[in-house]
């Protein structure tokens, strides 16, 4: 839980994700691992198996956020979205400026007294939404300009079960990543194994659009889905507990099958996640490039895009878990 | 160095829609001729020309296509249905002439019912003066390209007003710059390419990028200048020099990229912005994931009334985003990573 803890309060604002690229680096090549960065950021790592079989492992780092798209005369900040953000989350909260220093600024509320019948039930556009850092303009240029990515203010906490905090999609992927090659530092693997952590997934899969077309055998790739909540739908959301795969044309049905038979064996909770069209994740991407397997394990999150995700660590433990299983039985030819 | 307004004429009266940019091309190997330099025409029709041959290698685009239509049905009275090419800012279209590229000429209007019919592509029709289905066919036959025809005038402050200044302007700098650099030691290879279709798909920067495979990709074109009444939103003014761009809806510079223009912007005290832009693409966001994704960014030129037979800009900003290019060529690019 520490692990994701620390990733939670590492900002990687899609195109800004530096600082989390230097840690994650650092992990995989601590853990033995031969290390690459793309053009574009994404971190590759991999060992290599004695047998012709190679299976990738996807997580994108990049996570949602805001940028600084205007400074107003009186030191208002306008923002812009990157990746999907509700605006109905945005209005009170905390949030941090990433410029030269860290700047702190709340979005600015009209107070209910003052607003104007019918005003309270509308959800305010994020075009109309000002964050307020209490500087002037002046001093603010001192130290942030336009095009500074903007943080989620908020402590990551754990409850009960659940870690909650922003960034869940895709941080406890890239948990699950990290046991993964934990464990491999222990274990000679048959087939060659990859990680990679791609950026820019929250603005439209452009990270893994570049990498899926490597020649390898068969991409698993971890992503954040839908927890059970009332009022969203019934067959889009899944139980807090249990780990989802990724049905639907264009995912392997041999290795989806291999999967549940393994998840049985191991008494590991599993659904399956009907996908049956184009979307916009990382496994889809997978799924239509290069010339190998695609599946998809997701973990079900509570409020997805907001700053209050929660996930059950139980569930990223199954999940790591499973993916152990599967390679530790993997003895090629079949 | 004031704006050579004859070129900039020539290159937006140049007929060029997406997949029928002949003629803007032309009209650069025409001028890149004059400097002595050779042009090499791809397949789909981007034309590019390398200035040095060591270091890295850069690639700095701008697109030759202008936004158009296609003609796609003729009913029984002669009157024409069309499809746009690219992104048209239908509120603009009433009364708008068109030039095809066989030469036919006609306006757009729609039914003159009562209340007024709600803005739609589909309710709007092109009159080329044929009487019947039989003379319309002859004249224009389905599948024709056309572009929204206007003249380029000069208006007060040195500012210009012209149709297809995006992205007659990004072809104008390169050009311009390729002028400036044409005899210069450079300590990169940069390939100049004016690319086809990014109104379209941006077919001629994917293929481009995907042959040449650069180190750094640059594109040069229009963003919006927020600057009007309203004047609300965008950090983007006319006069306030070219805006490095830091994002759009297809492209997040690549952080080192943005860093190393300012800087030049600053080293040599040419007047610049930051961009951040909700909506739009530009070919820079199509080159930055070509083949293993290429560090990308946009250089624009803040422009008024983008996608109408109306754009404006400033002489001056066409000014500084040639300095600051040539500054930047000049200056090494390859080292910013």
């Amino acid at each position: 839980m520490e692990l994701l803890k620390e990733m939670l309060q590492k900002p990687s604002i899609s195109g800004f994700e530096k600082n989390l690229q230097e840690f994650l680096v650092k992990r995989f090549t601590d853990a033995g691992l031969d290390t690459n960065v793309s053009p574009l950021g994404n971190i590759e790592a991999r060992k290599i198996g004695k047998y012709p079989f190679t299976i990738l492992l996807d997580a994108h780092y990049d996570q949602i956020g805001m940028v600084v798209k205007k400074i107003e005369d009186n030191g208002f900040i306008r923002v812009h979205n990157i990746g999907g953000i509700d605006p109905n989350v945005i209005p009170g909260g905390r949030y941090t400026i990433l410029g030269k220093e860290e700047v702190p600024a709340i979005a600015a509320t009209k107070p209910p007294h003052l607003m104007l019948p019918g005003e309270k039930d509308k959800p305010i556009p994020l075009r109309d939404i000002l964050l307020d850092p209490a500087m002037t303009r002046k001093e603010l240029l001192k130290v942030i300009d336009i095009g500074d990515p903007i943080f989620f203010a908020f402590e990551p906490f754990a409850a009960g079960d659940f870690l909650v905090g922003p960034g869940i999609d895709n941080k406890g992927g890239l948990w699950i990543l990290l046991a993964i090659a934990e464990f491999l530092k222990n274990f000679d693997p048959v087939p060659t194994v990859i990680f990679r952590s791609t950026v820019q997934e929250e603005v439209g899969i452009r990270g893994a659009s570049t990498d899926a077309n490597d020649i390898i055998d068969l991409a698993i790739v971890i992503d954040a889905t839908f927890a059970k909540q009332k009022g969203a739908d019934e067959d889009r959301t899944f139980p807090s507990d249990t780990l989802a795969l990724m049905f639907g044309p264009n995912y392997s049905r041999k290795y989806n099958h291999q999967l549940e038979k393994l998840a049985e064996e191991h008494s590991i909770k599993c659904v399956r996640e009907i996908e049956e069209s184009v979307n916009g994740t990382n496994a889809y991407q997978y799924s239509i490039s290069g010339n190998h397997a695609t599946v998809g394990i997701s973990f079900p999150v509570y409020s997805m895009h907001s700053p209050g995700e929660a996930v059950r660590m139980d569930v990223l433990k199954r999940i790591s878990d499973l993916i152990k299983y599967f390679i530790q039985d993997f003895k090629g030819g079949q | 160095m004031a704006l050579d307004i004859k070129l900039l004429e020539k290159l937006t009266s140049a007929f060029g829609p997406s997949g029928r940019e002949f003629a803007v091309a032309d009209l650069v190997s025409e001028e890149l001729k004059k400097m002595k330099l050779k042009t090499k025409r791809d397949v789909h029709g981007s034309t590019r020309v390398t200035l040095g041959n060591s270091g890295k290698k850069i690639l700095l685009a701008a697109h030759l296509d202008e936004i158009g239509l296609i003609s796609t049905y003729i009913d029984k009275d002669g009157f024409i249905k069309a499809s746009p090419v690219g992104f048209v800012y239908k509120e603009g279209l009433f009364g708008n002439r068109v030039q095809f590229e066989n030469g036919t000429w006609g306006v757009i209007s729609s039914e003159k019912t009562y209340p007024k019919p709600e803005i739609e592509m589909h309710k709007f029709f092109i009159d080329i003066g044929a009487k019947n289905r039989k003379e319309a066919e002859k004249l224009l036959p389905i599948g024709t390209f056309g572009v929204f025809a206007r003249d380029l005038v000069k208006a007060a402050n040195g500012r210009i007003i012209s149709k297809a200044l995006d992205d007659r302007i990004g072809v104008y700098v390169l050009l311009k710059v390729i002028k400036e650099l044409a005899s210069a030691d450079l300590k990169d290879t940069v390939n100049f390419v004016f690319t086809v279709q990014e109104e379209f798909s941006g077919l001629g920067a994917a293929t481009s990028a995907f042959g040449i495979a650069p180190h750094i990709a640059i594109a040069v074109d229009v963003t919006d200048s927020d600057d009007t009444r309203e004047n609300m939103y965008l950090n983007m003014r006319l006069d306030s020099g070219p805006a490095i761009k830091i994002m759009d809806a297809s492209l997040i510079s690549h952080p080192k990229l943005k860093e190393h223009f300012i800087s030049i912007a600053k080293k040599n005290k040419i007047p610049h912005q930051l961009e951040v832009l909700p909506c739009g693409g530009t070919d820079a966001g199509t080159m930055s994931l070509v083949k293993k994704g290429i560090p990308s960014i946009g250089i624009s030129i803040p422009t008024r009334y983008i996608h109408t037979p109306s754009e404006m800009i400033s002489s001056t900003d066409v000014e500084n985003t040639i300095k600051l290019l040539v500054a930047a060529v000049k200056g090494k690019i390859g080292g910013a990573l």
